[in-house]
C-alpha cells in the first residue's frame, strides 16, 4: 500500500515538475517525396484561376507546400472556361490556371501555347496514372497535370435497393431488372435533368468505342458511317428501352435540376431516387450536403457511385481525366509555379487534392474513397477505356446534344440522330 | 523495540490534508492564471476590435475621399461638356496620383476607356465580361455598375475587386454618372476611379504586433469586396464552413444570415490553415451593403505564457517544496527512528546494567554478609573467624573495585576524568601487577609468564594509577577467562619511534591468553560499557561488563591504541601501544607532603549519623591516634564547630545525607559563621555519592575534599597527613 502510494506521489510529483518544464514543440511533417529546388526563403506571390469557387483542396495543397515554402502565397480566382482565354489576354502574367478538355479545342490553342511543357520543365510525373496525362500531352508536350479523374456514373440508393430485395447491379441485365422490379413498385428508377441524364448513362457505351483503336473510331475513320451507326445503335436501344419501359420519365427529367449542384443533389437525398445519373463532379458535394437535407437528415440511406451498368461484367467503363493545371510561361514566377506542380505531381498530394475535393485521384497509387469503392476497383481500371484526347469536348458536348434531342423528339428518327452525331465526329476525327 | 506507531486513519487523514492543501494551491494558481489570461484576452480582443473600428472609418474617409475625386471630374467633365477624347485628356491631366485609375464606361456594352492606357489605345475589356453575363459574380458586379451609374445608394457603392488590364492588380472603384458630348449629343456615361485594392490595403495599418492580422471588405452577404489573401472560397461564409463545418452545410447559412442580421459581431472559427482566429464583421453603415472584415490568429491575442509559467514555478516550486521536505522529513523520522532505537537500546541496557549490577553487587554482598555471619556463629574459632573475615573482605574489595568501575565511566562519559601524569618506574609496575595476579592465577591453577622485553626506557611520564588500570584490567580478564590448566602471558617492551621522536618510546604491552576467547560478534560490541561475553547471571565467572570500556577510553586518552585478536575457544590477545615520554631516572616525587604517616594529635569533628559508619570512622581514627567528636546531623554539627573555641577543631569530615540538617547545607552555615574559624577548616566529604557530579557538587558547596564510603584507609591517611601539614585548603578531588 505504502509502495504504491509513494509511487503515486512520485508520479504525481513527476508530473508537476513536467508540467512545469512546458511541453515540447511540434515539427510539421513534410512530404518525403519532395525536395525542394529553389530558394525556400523567397517571398513570390502565385496567382491562380481556376473552375471552382471553392477550392479548399487547393488551399491544403498550398498550406503542405508552404511547409517548404512559407512564404510563398497566392491568389486564387474563379474562371470559367471561355473567361480564362479572355483573362490571360488581359492578364497575361498569371502563373497558373486550370484547363480542362473544352480547353483542348482547336479554338483555344493560345490558351495551349502559354502553357509550359512540365515534362521539360522538370516535373516528375512518375506518381500520376499515365492514362490521365495523356489527354494533356498535346503534340509530345506535357501541358498540365490533372487534378483528378472525371467518371460518369449512376448514384444508387443501395437502402432503397436492399428495401425492394434489390443489390446494387453489376451489368445491364441485373440493371434492367432492378429497372424493372422498381417501376413495378411505383418509382421511376433513373432520374437525371434531360440534357444529361440520357448522355451520362450512355456514355460508356459510346465514348470508350471513341477512343483511339476502338471499332466506332476506326470506322468513322475510315467513313464507314453504316458500321459507326450500327455500333451506336446499343445506346439508343437502351434509351428506348428505358422510355418505352417507362424506366424513366421525360417530363420528370425536364424539371430534375440541372447545373445547381445544391438543387440536384437535395432531389436525390429525397429519398426517393433509385438511380440518378451524374458524373463524379457531382459526387464530390454529396457528402458535405446530407446535412443541409433535412429529409436525409431525418432519413439517412447508404448511396454509392457506380459505372452505368449497361454492359456485360465490366465493358464499357470509360474514365477520363477532369481539370488540370498548367504554368503560364509568361507567368511572373514561373519557376515557383513549376515548382509547385512538382510538388503536387507526388502521390501523397495527388492523393490530397483529390480526396479534399471529393473526387477520384488521378495519382497512380490513389487513394479509393468509399463512395468510389466500386468504380475505382483493379478489374474496372484494368477493363476502362481512357480518354488520350480522342475523345474531344465536341464530341462530348454534340453526344448530350444528340441524346437529349432524341428523347424530346427533335429528330424524327434515330437515324438523324446518329447522323448529326456522327458528322461532329467525322469532323473532330480526321 | 518499542516503535512510533500512528494509527492508519491518522495518517491517511495527514496526507489528505497534504495533498489537498497542494491541490487547492495548484488549483486556485490555475484558475488565477486562467482568469488574468482571460481578462488579458478580452482587453486584447477589444483592442483589436477598436483598431477595426478605426480601420473601418479609415476606409469609409478613403473611399469617401476617392468618391470625391470623381463626382468633381464627372461634374466638371460634364460642365465643360467634354467629348469622350477629351475627357480622357482631361482624366490624364488631373488625375496626378499614378495608382489611381479613371475609367469611362459605356453603359451600353460595358465598353471602356482608360485614361491610364496610351492615347490611341485606350480601350479597356474588362467591364465587358459583365455585360449581360450569366454567372452569379458576373451579375453582381453588372448590378454594381448600374448602381454606380444611377447614382442609388452611391455613397455605400463600390464595384468589387477585378483585375485593371494596366497593372493586372485587383482593383474595387467607385463613380458616377458622366455626360460627354456625342454626335448625337449628350450621353451619360459611367466615370469610376478604381483603386488597386492593395492600396486600399495599405491604409490599413496594424500595429506592429498584429503580425498575422488582415483586412477584407466584404457584403452583407458574406460575398467579397476586398478579399485578403488569407480569405478563401467564394464568400467569407462558405469559407467558415468549409473550414469548420465540413459535414454541416448549414453553418455555412446560418453565418450568412448572422451577418446581414447584425451591425457587428466577433466571431471564432479556424482558417485555412487550421488556426484558431477572431473574426470581427462591422457594418459601413445602415444603408450600407458593406462591411468590413477583419481576421487575427488567436496566437496573437492570447496573452503570453507568464502567467502559466508563474503557475508552473509555482506548481514546480511547489513540488520541489514537497520533495525537499519530504525527503527532510523522511531524514528526520528516520534520525528519531534510530534515536527512539537508541533509547530503547540504552534503556534495555540500563535495565540490563541495573539487573547486572543488582546482581553483581549482591553477590559479593552475600559473600560478605554471610561470611561475617559465619565469622559471628563461630566467634570461638579464632582461625575460622580470620578465614571468614579474609573473604569477606576481599568479597568487599570486589565490590568497591565493581563501584569504582562504575564512578570511572561516570568521570569519562562527563569529560571530568582527567590524567596525572607522573614518573612510572615500568619494571616497578610490572613487579606489582605479578605481584598481585600471581595468587589469583596460582588459586585458579593458571601458568602465568612474564616476559619483560627489551626495555632501554624504564621510566616513563605516565599516570600511574591509570597505567597500573589498564594492564591490572587487561591481565585480570585474562585470568578470569582463562579456565584452569590454561596459561595467561603477559609482555611489556618498548619499540623505538622512527625519526626525531621527541625522547618518546613506544611501550607494547601483549596479554594473551588461551582461554574462552570471544566471538566475533562480541568482538564488535566489546569495548561498550557493559558489555560482557558472558552473562554473569548465568556464569560464576564475575565483572561488570565496564572494565575493556574504561581501558579503551583510558588508552584513547593516553593517545594510545588498543587491538584484539581473538577466537572462540582460541584464547585472546589484547596489545596496548602507548607513545610516552621517557624519563632519563627515577627522582623522588616533588611535593609538601612527608612520609611521615604519624597524624596523632589532630581533633576532628565527624558529623555522621550512621552509628556503624561512626563507629568505623571513630575506631580507624582512634587507630591512628586521632580523636573525634560525633555531630548526629549537620545542626548538630554547625552548633558543636560555632560553639568551640576557635582552633578545637583541625578538620570536619562532613557525611551528605543526615537528618535535620545535610552536610552540604551544614558546611554552607559554618563556612557563614562569623570569624574566620569558619571559613579556614578544612571540611572533607564523606559521603557514599561518589558520582564525578557528587564530588564536584561537594566541592562547589565549599568543601575541600570528597572521601567516599567505603572508606579507604589509604585516602583516609592521605587527607589526615594533608590536614596535618595545612595543605588540605587546596580543595583537592579525592582520586576514586
Amino acid at each position: 500500500m505504502n509502495k504504491v502510494f509513494h509511487r503515486g506521489f512520485s508520479v504525481l510529483l513527476a508530473a508537476i515538475l513536467l508540467l512545469t518544464c512546458g511541453c515540447a514543440s511540434k515539427e510539421g511533417e513534410k512530404s518525403t517525396s519532395f525536395t525542394p529546388t529553389l530558394d525556400t526563403g523567397a517571398s513570390v506571390q502565385l496567382d491562380i484561376t481556376g473552375a471552382f469557387g471553392n477550392f479548399e483542396a487547393l488551399d491544403q495543397v498550398m498550406n503542405a507546400f508552404n511547409e517548404y515554402y512559407p512564404n510563398v502565397t497566392y491568389t486564387y480566382q474563379q474562371l470559367s472556361g471561355e473567361k480564362q482565354v479572355a483573362y490571360l489576354e488581359s492578364h497575361p502574367t498569371l502563373d497558373l490556371f486550370m484547363i480542362s478538355q473544352d480547353t483542348l479545342a482547336p479554338k483555344y490553342r493560345s490558351v495551349l501555347d502559354l502553357c509550359v511543357d512540365l515534362t521539360e520543365a522538370g516535373v516528375n510525373l512518375d506518381a500520376v496514372d499515365p492514362q490521365m496525362l495523356a489527354q494533356y500531352c498535346v503534340d509530345g508536350r506535357q501541358l498540365a497535370l490533372p487534378m483528378s479523374q472525371n467518371l460518369y456514373g449512376v448514384v444508387v440508393n443501395v437502402s432503397l435497393l436492399e428495401k425492394e430485395g434489390l443489390s446494387v447491379p453489376r451489368n445491364r441485365e441485373e440493371f434492367l431488372t432492378a429497372l424493372s422490379v422498381l417501376k413495378e413498385k411505383g418509382y421511376i428508377p433513373v432520374q437525371g435533368p434531360t440534357s444529361k441524364v440520357y448522355a451520362e448513362l450512355t456514355s460508356g457505351m459510346v465514348f470508350s468505342e471513341l477512343c483511339t483503336g476502338q471499332p466506332l473510331r476506326e470506322a468513322i475513320l475510315k467513313g464507314d458511317k453504316a458500321a459507326a451507326a450500327e455500333l451506336l445503335n446499343p445506346a439508343f436501344d437502351l434509351l428506348d428501352t428505358l422510355l418505352s419501359e417507362g424506366y424513366t420519365d421525360r417530363d420528370l427529367n425536364d424539371s430534375y435540376p440541372n447545373d445547381n449542384y445544391d438543387q440536384a443533389i437535395l432531389r436525390f437525398f429525397a429519398g426517393d431516387v433509385p438511380f440518378w445519373v451524374c458524373n463524379s463532379e457531382k459526387v464530390s458535394g454529396m457528402k458535405k450536403r446530407e446535412s443541409k437535407s433535412e429529409t436525409f437528415q431525418q432519413n439517412p440511406f447508404a448511396y454509392t457511385f457506380i459505372y452505368p451498368p449497361v454492359g456485360n461484367a465490366d465493358e464499357s467503363v470509360y474514365r477520363e481525366p477532369w481539370f488540370a493545371f498548367a504554368v503560364n510561361k509568361d507567368g511572373t514566377n514561373r519557376d515557383y509555379a513549376v515548382e509547385l506542380l512538382r510538388f503536387l505531381a507526388t502521390t501523397d498530394q495527388m492523393n490530397q487534392i483529390a480526396d479534399v475535393k471529393g473526387v477520384p485521384s488521378a495519382a497512380k497509387e490513389s487513394t479509393k474513397p468509399e463512395i468510389y469503392t466500386n468504380v475505382l476497383d483493379e478489374d474496372a481500371i484494368r477493363s476502362s477505356k481512357v480518354n488520350d484526347g480522342s475523345v474531344t469536348s465536341d464530341m462530348v458536348g454534340s453526344w448530350y446534344s444528340c441524346t437529349s434531342s432524341y428523347v424530346n423528339g427533335t429528330y424524327s428518327t434515330r437515324q438523324e440522330a446518329i447522323d448529326a452525331f456522327l458528322t461532329c465526329c467525322m469532323e473532330q476525327i480526321r | 523495540m518499542t516503535s512510533i506507531r500512528v494509527p492508519k486513519c491518522q495518517k491517511i487523514l495527514l496526507w489528505v490534508c497534504n495533498i489537498g492543501m497542494i491541490l487547492a494551491a495548484i488549483i486556485s494558481s490555475v484558475a488565477y492564471a486562467n482568469s488574468t489570461r482571460a481578462a488579458q484576452m478580452d482587453a486584447r480582443e477589444a483592442e483589436f476590435v477598436s483598431t477595426m473600428e478605426s480601420m473601418k472609418s479609415v476606409s469609409q474617409n478613403y473611399l469617401d475621399s476617392e468618391r470625391g475625386y470623381v463626382e468633381n471630374w464627372a461634374a466638371y467633365i460634364s460642365g465643360e461638356q467634354m467629348t469622350l477624347e477629351e475627357a480622357l485628356e482631361f482624366l490624364r491631366r488631373i488625375n496626378t496620383n499614378p495608382n489611381r485609375y479613371a475609367h469611362i464606361v459605356d453603359m451600353d456594352d460595358f465598353s471602356a476607356w482608360s485614361a491610364n492606357l496610351p492615347a490611341g489605345a485606350e480601350e479597356t475589356k474588362v467591364y465587358r465580361v459583365y455585360k449581360d453575363a450569366a454567372g452569379e459574380w458576373e451579375r453582381i458586379q453588372e448590378e454594381s455598375i448600374w448602381n454606380l451609374f444611377s447614382g442609388e445608394n452611391a455613397r455605400f457603392e463600390v464595384l468589387r475587386g477585378y483585375r485593371l488590364e494596366e497593372t493586372v492588380s485587383m482593383a474595387v472603384s467607385v463613380g458616377c454618372r458622366v455626360t460627354l458630348q456625342t454626335p448625337d449629343g449628350g450621353k451619360d456615361y459611367l466615370l469610376l476611379r478604381a483603386i488597386p485594392t492593395e492600396e486600399i490595403q495599405k491604409s490599413w495599418v496594424f500595429p506592429a504586433d498584429y503580425r498575422s492580422a488582415e483586412v477584407g471588405i466584404i457584403t452583407r452577404q458574406g460575398d467579397y469586396l476586398i478579399q485578403s489573401s488569407s480569405m478563401k472560397s467564394v464568400s467569407f461564409p462558405e469559407y467558415i464552413r468549409a473550414y469548420n463545418f465540413q459535414e454541416d452545410y448549414n453553418q455555412g447559412e446560418a453565418l450568412r444570415e448572422q451577418i446581414m442580421r447584425t451591425e457587428s459581431g466577433t466571431l471564432f472559427y479556424r482558417n485555412f490553415r487550421d488556426e484558431e482566429c477572431m473574426w470581427y464583421y462591422s457594418s459601413f453603415g445602415s444603408n450600407s451593403n458593406l462591411d468590413i472584415l477583419g481576421v487575427i490568429n488567436m496566437d496573437e491575442l492570447t496573452p503570453s505564457s507568464a502567467a502559466w509559467q508563474i503557475v508552473g514555478i509555482v506548481c514546480g516550486t511547489l513540488g520541489v517544496l514537497i520533495l525537499l521536505d519530504g525527503l527532510y522529513l523522511r531524514s528526520v523520522n528516520r534520525r528519531l527512528r534510530n534515536a527512539v532505537r537508541l533509547a530503547n537500546q540504552a534503556s534495555e541496557a540500563k535495565t540490563r546494567f541495573l539487573s547486572a549490577m543488582s546482581h553483581d553487587i549482591r553477590t559479593p554482598m552475600n559473600a560478605v554478609l554471610g561470611m561475617m555471619s559465619l565469622a559471628q556463629r563461630n566467634v570461638e574459632n579464632t582461625a575460622y573467624v580470620s578465614g571468614c573475615l579474609e573473604k569477606a573482605l576481599r568479597a568487599g574489595r570486589q565490590l568497591l573495585t565493581l563501584i569504582n568501575d562504575v564512578l570511572d565511566i561516570s568521570k569519562i562519559e562527563s569529560g571530568q576524568f582527567v590524567l596525572t601524569p607522573t614518573e612510572v618506574e615500568l619494571p616497578e609496575l610490572m613487579n606489582e601487577l605479578m605481584d598481585v595476579l600471581t595468587p589469583q592465577a596460582k588459586e585458579k591453577g593458571l601458568e602465568l609468564v612474564y616476559d619483560a622485553g627489551n626495555m632501554p626506557a624504564p621510566v616513563v611520564f605516565a599516570d600511574p594509577t591509570r597505567l597500573n588500570q589498564v594492564f591490572m584490567n587487561l591481565a585480570s580478564n585474562a585470568v578470569k577467562y582463562t579456565p584452569e590448566g590454561g596459561k595467561v602471558r603477559i609482555s611489556l617492551a618498548e619499540e623505538p619511534l622512527p625519526g626525531e621522536n621527541g625522547g618518546r618510546v613506544r611501550l607494547v604491552l601483549r596479554v594473551s591468553d588461551n582461554g574462552i576467547g570471544m566471538s566475533q560478534e562480541f568482538q564488535k560490541t566489546m569495548y561498550q560499557s557493559f558489555s560482557r561475553a558472558v552473562e554473569t547471571q548465568v556464569n560464576r565467572t564475575q565483572g561488570s561488563g565496564l572494565g575493556l570500556s574504561i581501558v579503551r577510553q583510558m588508552v584513547t586518552m593516553m593517545h594510545g591504541t588498543i587491538t584484539c585478536d581473538s577466537a572462540t575457544n582460541q584464547g585472546t590477545t589484547f596489545t596496548v601501544k602507548l607513545e610516552l615520554p621517557a624519563v632519563e631516572k627515577k627522582s623522588p616525587l616533588p611535593g609538601r607532603e612527608t612520609e611521615d604517616d604519624d597524624v596523632s594529635g589532630l581533633n576532628l569533628l565527624v558529623a555522621e549519623d550512621n552509628d556503624l559508619n561512626w563507629e568505623i570512622i571513630h575506631t580507624l581514627l582512634e587507630e591512628f591516634g586521632v580523636r573525634s567528636c560525633r555531630a548526629e546531623n549537620g545542626r548538630v554539627c554547625v552548633k558543636l564547630f560555632s560553639e568551640a573555641p576557635p582552633g578545637t577543631f583541625d578538620a570536619v569530615f562532613m557525611d551528605v545525607h543526615m537528618p535535620e540538617m545535610d552536610g552540604i547545607a551544614a558546611c554552607r552555615a559554618i563556612r557563614s559563621l562569623p570569624g574566620n574559624a569558619g571559613r579556614k577548616i578544612p571540611i572533607i566529604a564523606m559521603t557514599a555519592d561518589a558520582f564525578a557530579e557528587d564530588v564536584r557538587f561537594c566541592l562547589d558547596s565549599g568543601m575541600n575534599g570528597h572521601l567516599a564510603k567505603p572508606i579507604d584507609v589509604t585516602k583516609l591517611m592521605m587527607y589526615l597527613k594533608k590536614i596535618r601539614n595545612g595543605t588540605i585548603s587546596d580543595c583537592e578531588e579525592e582520586e576514586t
